[in-house]
């Protein structure tokens, strides 16, 4: 899977600048809003924090997945956010967040949603992407990376 | 190994062992233990600092240094002091806690839930060691060792196979294991192998099967190539652990018949056990044993809680010609007379749980069954959630690579191991075999905390 095809230049965000964990899933939430990719940011905000509370979707270096299914959605919405400063986001090797994968999935879409997720925690465990885009501040060059050797 | 630091709460048999092959190994150890004569013993005969008093009590641990050991042992009688002695221990700052437990149920059913609460490595019941001893024993099975998952719904059981074993056969896929089994890995040498169909397990590996507590019987049975002996399995001083060994042997065809001395008791084990035939007398009556034929029975298993007793019931059972007599031994330090007057088979609980400690710690803290080889693999229990990724997914659509096995669904009142088309719900128990290069993925889509609350 190419981790392109599930989103757009327009989705993602490299000066995300946040104090603490809720508030950089607030400021993904309505920046996704913005787009107009979904309906409702508080929604999303609200079920982003849910899976939050099952365990910290920080996986470690630097890198979190916050994700979630929401209803009324088309399809399959990946949104990139950068935060260069990092944010504390209780991750497995507790190194502060700098790069988001926010994934959002239709809620009848179980299936999409876990493959997804899947496809994109093998992508970053694979070679050096995740050094590469914590490093950029220019939405291109990152929606250029995630454009290479998908599954 | 480097020198370490061990704090042994309780001198008994196994406290003292512990202690004494530890110091003697130039650790530095430490053992509390609140009887006088036995702390005199210690000062006798050992090279280790002693503490007296009750473990159970801060200052006690406090004046032993658990802050800054290795590993606290809390393996007294006392199974409550145990489990808050560790608690503290590591409330403290020690690294690891080993806790002893007696009897076997307890630890079956409740192990995750008691490790959390009171910040246990590693669990261990006595009498949970001992009975898979026995079992194994009695079936000439090849278990080497078991886990007990979803509170004993689920079980792991690591069989080492030989040349005539199935596995050893035949390719995996035609290995035709029963339902509610699957082989998940072989341990080879060092090595974990996470086995595909066309896979054959080599004589001398042993295979790490999960199965429900319904299916692992027939599946051991299935992959094993000692033939079954059918004959009449005799258990004799019905304590706790015969009945757990009872319980174990309901799900068999083999005849069972259980020698109890108290009429009381013989009366509560024929109400529990309605297909068995539940004797009132002395195990060691010879006309008793005569009149029930007892040289027609395939194993004799002496197991009430008093040696003298269990001596003289395996000698006249030998005596009659019972061809596998077995014993249950409190004394350990006796169990090289029973060798020299042609009893081989006898078990020491507490020989049994020291060993299972020096496993632990020779195995380099490793606990689980599954990751004795540091790492490789483990596995992780997970009810999931409504927000859980996993929830609503069938196991085709989740397409799990080869290190993430789905190994078994515990949902309501059932436990499956679930096929391609199995949809996982909200609310079902998962029962997951990871490979470490897997654990990342594995804990984004099953996440949650690994406690589990029966």
């Amino acid at each position: 899977m190419r981790l392109a095809s599930l989103t757009t230049r327009e989705l993602i965000f490299p000066g995300i600048s946040a104090p603490d964990a809720s508030s950089a899933l607030r400021a993904l939430s309505e920046r996704v809003e913005e787009q107009g990719r979904v309906s409702d940011s508080q929604q999303l905000y609200r079920k982003l924090c849910e899976r939050e509370a099952l365990g910290s979707t920080g996986i470690g270096s630097g890198v979190a997945l916050p994700h979630c299914k929401l209803p009324g959605l088309d399809e399959v919405v990946l949104a990139v956010g950068i935060s260069p400063d990092g944010v504390e986001f209780g991750a497995v090797d507790g190194v502060p967040v700098k790069v988001f994968f926010l994934l959002i999935s239709p809620d009848d879409a179980p299936a999409a949603h876990l493959q997804s997720l899947a496809a994109i925690s093998r992508w970053i465990k694979n070679g050096h992407h995740r050094e590469r885009i914590s490093d950029m501040e220019d939405a291109s060059a990152i929606y250029q990376i995630l454009q290479e050797d998908g599954e | 190994m480097e020198s370490k630091r061990f704090v042994v709460m309780g001198a008994g048999e196994v406290g003292f062992h512990l202690a004494r092959t530890l110091s003697n190994e130039g650790h530095d150890v430490t053992v509390i233990e609140r009887d006088a004569r036995r702390r005199e013993r210690i000062e006798d005969e050992l090279d280790v600092l002693v503490v007296g008093g009750n473990g159970a009590h801060p200052q006690v641990l406090k004046a032993a240094g658990v802050a800054s050991c290795d590993l606290f042992m809390a393996v007294s009688s006392s199974d409550e002091a145990n489990l808050a002695a560790a608690r503290i221990a590591k409330h403290y700052g020690a690294e690891r806690c080993v806790v002893r437990m007696g009897i076997a149920e307890e630890v079956i059913t409740y192990r995750r839930l008691l490790e959390e609460l009171f910040g246990v490595d590693l669990l261990l019941s006595t009498q949970l060691l001992t009975t898979i001893r026995i079992l194994n024993q009695i079936r000439g099975h090849n278990t080497m060792d078991v886990e007990y998952l979803a509170s004993g719904r689920v079980q792991l059981r690591r069989i080492h196979l030989d040349a005539e074993s199935r596995l050893t056969r035949h390719p995996l896929r035609d290995a035709r294991l029963p339902a509610g089994s699957l082989v998940v890995a072989y341990f080879r040498g060092d090595s974990l192998v996470i086995p595909g169909g066309d896979d054959i397990a080599q004589p001398g590996d042993d295979a790490l099967i999960l199965g429900t507590a319904d299916a692992i019987e027939a599946a051991e049975l299935h992959v094993s190539s000692a033939p079954i002996e059918k004959g009449t399995v005799v258990l004799a001083g019905a304590g706790s652990t015969a009945v757990a060994v009872a319980q174990a042997l309901e799900g068999h065809d083999v005849p069972v018949k259980i020698i109890e001395r108290d009429r009381g008791r013989a009366r509560e084990l024929a109400d529990q056990f309605p297909r068995f035939e539940v004797l009132h007398g002395d195990m060691t009556d010879i006309s008793l044993l005569r009149a029930e034929r007892i040289s027609r029975a395939h194993t004799f298993a002496a197991l009430c809680g008093n040696d003298e007793s269990n001596l003289m019931a395996c000698l006249l059972a030998q005596e009659e010609g019972v061809p596998q007599v077995l014993a249950l031994v409190q004394r350990t330090e006796t169990s090289e007379l029973w060798r020299r007057l042609g009893l081989e088979q006898v078990f020491s609980p507490r020989a049994l749980a020291y060993h299972r400690v020096r496993d632990y710690i020779d195995s380099g803290f490793s606990s689980n069954i599954v990751s004795l080889r540091r790492g490789a693999a483990q596995v992780i229990e997970r009810f999931l959630a409504p927000a859980s990724p996993a929830a609503g997914v069938t196991l085709a659509e989740m397409k799990p690579p080869r290190g993430m096995i789905v190994g078994a669904v515990a949902r309501g009142e059932k436990v499956f191991v679930p096929r391609g088309n199995d949809r996982l719900e909200a609310g079902d128990l998962v029962i997951l075999f990871v490979h470490e290069d897997e654990l990342d993925t594995v804990r984004l889509l099953f996440p949650g905390p690994e406690l589990e609350m029966p």
